[in-house]
C-alpha cells in the first residue's frame, strides 16, 4: 500500500461559501510529484470542482503561482517531497482577491501593468518620413550593445507570476500600490537604450501609489523564481525619481 | 485625479473574496521579523546619537560638564545600552551593505560586478575606517 500525504486546499466557491474554507484531500505520495501534479491528481480523481490556473508545467508561463505552506511558490516547481511526511496547505496567492478556489483576480494588476507603459516607446514611431530621411537615425534607434543590454536584462526575465505581490506586505496594506512586477518592468524599459518614454513612466512611478509605498522589505526578490530582483529595481527607481522631482523643483 | 487613479482604484470587484491583512502580519514569517528588526535598529541609532550629542554639548560647555556626562556612561544601564546599540548598528550595517549591490549595481564593460564583491568591499572599508578611528582615539 502506498504512502499518503494530506493536502489541504483553501476553497472558495461564491455560490456556496460565505468565507473560504479548508478542504482536506488524501493523495498517494510520490517523491517526484509536484504541487501542480498533485492538484491535477485531485481534480482527476478526487474532486473535479477544484479550480486553479496552470499551463506550461515548467516555470515559464507564470500561471500557477500560489501559497504553499504560507510561502509564495510556483506549483509546477515545488515538490511534495519537501513537505512529506508533514501536510501541505495550499492557498490562493495572498494580497489578491479570490475569484474561485486558487484562482485570483489579476485584473487590478493588469491595470497597473498597463499604466507603466510596458513597451518600447520610440521617438521614431510613427515618423516614417523622418526615418526615411535619415536611415542612420533608424539604425541608431534599434542597435544595442551587450553592455547596454546587461543593464536591464534581468528585468526582462519576469514571467508575471505575481509571487512578488503575494510576498509584499505593502501590497496587502495598500492595494493601490503599483507593486514589484509592474515597477521592475517599468525599469526594464526605462533602462532600454531603444526607448524614449522614461519621462512618461517616471511621472506615473513618482505618484503617491507608485514607487513610494515600497519600504524595501525585500521579500519580493527572495521569492522571485526568475531572479528578477524587483526590490533592487524599485530602489534604483527611487533614486531616479528623487532626481526627477529635484529637477522639476528647479 | 492622477493617471494611476484613473485605472487603479484598489477596489474589490464584485463576486470576489478579499482576505484582510492582520495587524500581526509581521510576526508570521522569519523574513518579516528580520525586516522589522532592521527597521527597529533606527530607534537605537537615534537614541545613541542623542547620547553622543549630549556628550558633545557637555564638551562644548566646560570640563566639569563633560566629566559628569562621561561618568554617566559607566553606569551599568548605559553599558548595556551601548552594547545593545552596538549590536543593533552592526545588524543595520549588515543589512545596509547587503542592499548596496541591489540599489547601486556596478558594471565593468558588459559584465556586472558580482554582489558579493561589492558587499565585501564595503565590509573591508568599514573595518579599515574603524581601525583608523580607534588608532586616532588612542585606544
Amino acid at each position: 500500500m502506498s504512502e499518503i500525504i494530506i493536502v489541504e486546499v483553501l476553497r472558495y466557491r461564491r455560490e456556496q461559501d460565505e468565507h473560504p474554507v479548508w478542504q482536506s484531500y488524501e493523495v498517494p505520495y510520490k517523491d517526484d510529484l509536484s504541487i501542480l501534479e498533485t492538484l491535477n491528481y485531485i481534480k482527476d480523481n478526487l474532486d473535479s470542482s477544484l479550480s486553479y490556473r496552470w499551463s506550461c508545467r515548467m516555470a515559464v508561463c507564470g500561471s500557477c503561482g500560489m501559497m504553499v505552506n504560507d510561502t509564495p511558490k510556483l506549483a509546477c516547481e515545488t515538490f511534495l517531497r519537501d513537505y512529506y511526511p508533514g501536510k501541505v496547505r495550499i492557498e490562493a496567492l495572498k494580497n489578491f482577491d479570490i475569484e474561485r478556489d486558487l484562482v485570483v483576480d489579476i485584473e487590478p494588476f493588469m491595470e497597473k501593468f498597463v499604466s507603466i507603459k510596458p513597451y518600447v516607446i520610440n521617438a521614431m514611431t510613427g515618423k516614417k518620413e523622418a526615418i526615411k530621411a535619415n536611415a542612420d537615425a533608424e539604425h541608431k534607434s534599434t542597435t544595442q550593445t551587450p553592455a547596454q543590454l546587461v543593464k536591464f536584462k534581468q528585468y526582462t526575465m519576469c514571467i508575471n507570476c505575481l509571487l512578488c505581490y503575494a510576498a509584499c506586505p505593502q501590497m496587502g496594506l495598500n492595494p493601490k500600490f503599483l507593486g514589484p512586477a509592474a515597477l521592475s518592468m517599468a525599469q526594464r524599459y526605462n533602462k532600454d537604450t531603444r526607448d524614449s518614454g522614461k519621462a512618461e513612466r517616471i511621472a506615473v512611478m513618482n505618484e503617491k501609489d507608485g514607487i513610494w509605498p515600497c519600504t524595501f522589505v525585500g521579500y519580493c526578490s527572495q521569492v522571485c523564481p526568475k531572479s528578477v530582483d524587483p526590490a533592487g529595481a524599485i530602489q534604483q527607481a527611487k533614486l531616479e525619481g528623487t532626481i526627477a522631482m529635484g529637477l522639476k523643483g528647479i | 485625479m492622477s493617471s494611476i487613479e484613473k485605472v487603479n482604484s484598489g477596489k474589490q470587484r464584485s463576486g470576489t473574496y478579499r482576505r484582510d491583512m492582520k495587524r500581526t502580519w509581521w510576526t508570521e514569517i522569519p523574513f518579516y521579523r528580520w525586516y522589522m528588526l532592521r527597521e527597529a535598529t533606527a530607534i537605537f541609532t537615534l537614541l545613541y546619537s542623542i547620547n553622543l550629542l549630549l556628550g558633545l554639548r557637555a564638551l562644548a560647555t566646560d570640563k566639569a560638564h563633560f566629566l559628569a556626562w562621561a561618568s554617566t556612561q559607566s553606569h551599568p544601564f548605559m553599558i548595556i545600552f551601548a552594547i545593545v546599540s552596538f549590536l543593533m548598528v552592526g545588524y543595520h550595517c549588515y543589512t545596509w551593505f547587503d542592499a548596496t549591490p541591489k540599489v547601486m549595481p556596478l558594471q565593468i564593460g558588459d559584465k556586472k560586478v558580482p554582489a558579493r564583491q561589492i558587499i565585501l568591499g564595503h565590509w573591508g572599508a568599514a573595518i579599515v575606517l574603524a581601525i583608523i578611528v580607534l588608532v586616532l582615539a588612542g585606544i
